[in-house]
């Protein structure tokens, strides 16, 4: 038997999130030159053996599941090809799964086209969450350019996987609280469903993303700036009142969106000295209505992430119940109690934030568009997932489903879009 | 607006002690009011004076719910440690129980009488519970629920006595103990009501002394031959210690009646001021 490593509570909750969605996180990254391959796969090289667990299989054993370090060739990781229908290949790739029992854990394509590269990358969920897929791409532009610098000082963190790392920066005091946190925050029930049709056998996997418009985030940004709000708490507000209005849910009717935390706040340095992994939980947003206008419905949701933000034990709920079961219990036996407990939330709201575009420049070639977007969920689940680039937010909604369903999250987005612009319009006087 | 609101915070706070909790509770509100001027602000109230007068305003008495704060009495939160240890103590007894039991059984083989151990653990705890509740709802001076645990306790115990004395010490007439039991039950409830200051205490006391004199004549009865005539006397021995008891009340409420009668006359005719020379109701 070759080398193994310990599977961490995380990877075996993500491996239990198989019933629920794909477990891969995607990446795409638009250049406007080209990226020079035998370097990017001398760093892939790097960055593979550094981290094992990116070349290891995953054995969900009935007592204790591991991951086994498995052989692999670069070829098995990356994929290189001259593209004549650019998006074609893109969704072609990144609506890719990689099994569990694979040899990597992640791959990666570049498609050139006209003289421009454009970089997609998938990884198993298990292996790391958003906070960590930002770093890792960042880390990859940032040995890339050190390679061709000259310089063989590369660098991929490569510390502890355990999820207790969150704990780290709280006081003992503090940190004996947060370990006794056994409250089961998945079990607020909101049954609320995004309008999608029933799950069928021709389903497909679709990756469905929209743009706001430099012009329109920036307007928007301004106004929450200056009635001292985050992007969040906007984007929250406007995926609410957009649920209400898709969901035809009454005005007056209760809405519970978890939104996706990184824990990392949690974690001494952000994390840096941690290894890849997820550090992710989720707070509640709950509305208790509406609202007559976009504004009102902001100031719901600021009334509900106050509380989740005065909290100092913010996402860290659940972990001890967590880690209790999968403990005292063989994993089969885990699995299947946690499976009981545990509430899927059916809609959900992840914000993977800034991807930091001069990090991420590869040589001469500058990124120019992108996205990264988490799991491809089952319907009924859906999520929306956010990132913003070069001063513009990409929306993404990533599925199984038909022609319909993606023609339905379309017209969520035109709805998200339209109660961004009623925002601006309303508070236009604070542009000036 | 915020130094606004700290300026305000701070006088106010001056009206009660300097403490880690009052200084916890004043960011506490001028968080609260930076959230309330910052939804003003969204609904559309762009004047910062307007917001600032709206959000103090939305206060109320403040000085008063300072006091209030201030005032609230603080206790030790350890329920649930408490909890966890009673817990672990019950499981602990009744595992105590049951290897006592089994002990008992394997070294004496009475398995016919050894279940008594177990049905003993069963009412202890049950006692225990009871005795518990008794003092929690005396502290919290819920009464009736109070005097409502005694009676379980003494019927436990009685029912339990009567187990050994019947089964194990093969006592005759073992059974006269549930007639003991029902004077005890309202002897004992009769005591509680004197010191709960129960408002028909000295109407209880008058049954309990009838019912234990004929609960007395019933024992006696049945265990003293030819004690039942004339030993019924004893019936009338508790009316007339109820009505002895009536008139020891009554002349108590009239001797209280007559002194404050007497003072009130020493008050108007013997006590003498100068100012009853003068003074006009006008």
């Amino acid at each position: 038997m070759g080398q193994t490593l310990k599977a961490e509570m995380w990877d075996k909750m993500q491996y239990l999130f198989r019933n629920y969605y794909d477990r891969m996180v995607h990446c795409v990254q638009y250049y406007d030159g080209l990226i020079d391959v035998n370097v990017l796969k001398r760093v892939l090289i790097f960055t593979t053996e550094k981290v094992p667990v990116l070349h290891s299989s995953f054995h969900g054993n009935v007592i204790e599941p591991y991951w086994s370090v498995e052989d692999y060739t670069v070829n098995d990781i990356l994929t290189v090809r001259d593209s004549v229908d650019l998006e074609a290949d893109v969704n072609a790739f990144i609506c890719q799964c990689i099994p569990v029992e694979s040899n990597v854990q992640y791959k990666m394509a570049i498609f050139n086209k006209d003289g421009k590269s454009t970089m997609c990358m998938i990884v198993n969920h298990m292996c790391m969450d958003g906070g960590d897929f930002k770093y890792f791409m960042k880390k990859l532009a940032e040995n890339y350019n050190k390679l061709l610098d000259g310089d063989r000082n590369l660098e991929i963190k490569t510390g502890s996987r355990s999820y207790d790392a969150v704990y780290s920066k709280l006081t003992p005091e503090e940190e004996e609280i947060a370990r006794g946190l056994y409250k089961n925050i998945s079990q607020i029930k909101d049954e609320h469903y995004f309008p999608l049709t029933p799950p069928a056998p021709q389903d497909v996997t679709r990756i469905v993303r929209r743009k706001v418009g430099k012009e329109l985030f920036a307007s928007f940004r301004k106004i929450g700036k200056n009635f001292g709000v985050t992007v969040n708490d906007l984007m929250l507000a406007f995926y609410v009142r957009s649920l209400y209005e898709i969901g035809m849910f009454r005005d007056d009717e209760r809405l519970t969106i978890p939104c996706m935390v990184d824990l990392r706040r949690h974690i001494v340095d952000g994390g840096a000295g941690t290894g890849l992994t997820n550090h992710t939980g989720f707070m509640q947003c709950s509305t208790e209505k509406k609202g007559d206008t976009i504004n009102d419905t902001l100031i719901e949701v600021l009334r509900s992430v106050r509380k989740s933000k005065d909290d100092p034990y913010m996402g860290l709920y659940s972990l001890p119940l967590l880690k209790l079961a999968y403990t005292i219990f063989p994993f089969v036996i885990s699995e299947t109690a946690i499976k009981i407990g545990y509430l899927n939330p059916l809609i959900g709201m992840s914000n993977i934030g800034v991807m930091d575009a001069p990090a991420l420049r590869m040589g001469d070639a500058e990124i120019v568009d992108g996205f990264m977007t988490g799991a491809v969920k089952y319907k009924p689940y859906m999520q929306l997932a956010l990132t913003s680039l070069l001063g513009d937010i990409t929306m993404t909604i990533a599925i199984r489903g038909n022609d319909e369903d993606e023609k339905t999250v379309n017209r969520f987005f035109d709805i998200i879009i339209k109660n961004m612009n009623d925002f601006v319009e309303l508070n236009r006087d604070k542009l000036d | 607006m915020k130094e606004r609101f700290k300026r305000y915070l701070e006088t106010e706070f001056r009206a009660i002690a300097p403490t880690l909790a009052a200084m916890e509770y004043r960011q506490q509100m001028l968080k609260q009011l930076m959230d309330r001027a910052q939804e003003l602000r969204i609904k559309g109230i762009d004047d910062e004076d307007l917001i600032y007068s709206m959000c103090i305003e939305e206060l109320g008495d403040f000085r008063s719910t300072l006091v209030a704060f201030e005032e609230k009495e603080h206790k030790v939160e350890n329920a649930k440690r408490k909890g966890l240890f009673i817990g672990v103590g019950a499981v602990g007894a009744v595992l105590l129980f049951v290897l006592v039991y089994l002990l008992v059984s394997f070294f004496t083989r009475a398995w016919a009488l050894t279940w008594l151990i177990l049905v003993g653990g069963a009412f202890a705890g049950v006692i225990a519970v009871a005795c518990l509740l008794t003092v929690k709802f005396g502290k919290a001076k819920k009464f009736v629920a109070m005097r409502l645990m005694p009676p379980v306790v003494i019927a436990l115990v009685c029912v339990y006595l009567f187990l050994l004395l019947q089964l194990v010490f093969k006592v005759e007439m073992s059974w006269l103990i549930f007639l003991v039991m029902v004077i005890v039950m309202l002897g004992f409830d009769t005591l509680l009501a004197d010191a709960t200051n129960f408002k028909f205490r000295y109407v209880e006391l008058g049954v309990f002394m009838e019912v234990f004199c004929v609960l007395l004549y019933v024992i006696l009865g049945l265990t003293v031959p030819d004690f039942w005539h004339p030993g019924w006397v004893l019936c009338l021995v508790g009316i007339i210690a109820s009505v002895i008891m009536a008139l020891i009340l009554i002349k108590k409420y009239n001797n209280a009646k007559d002194n404050k009668e007497k003072e009130k006359i020493n008050k108007k005719y013997k006590k003498e001021d100068e100012s009853y020379y003068t003074m006009w109701k006008d």
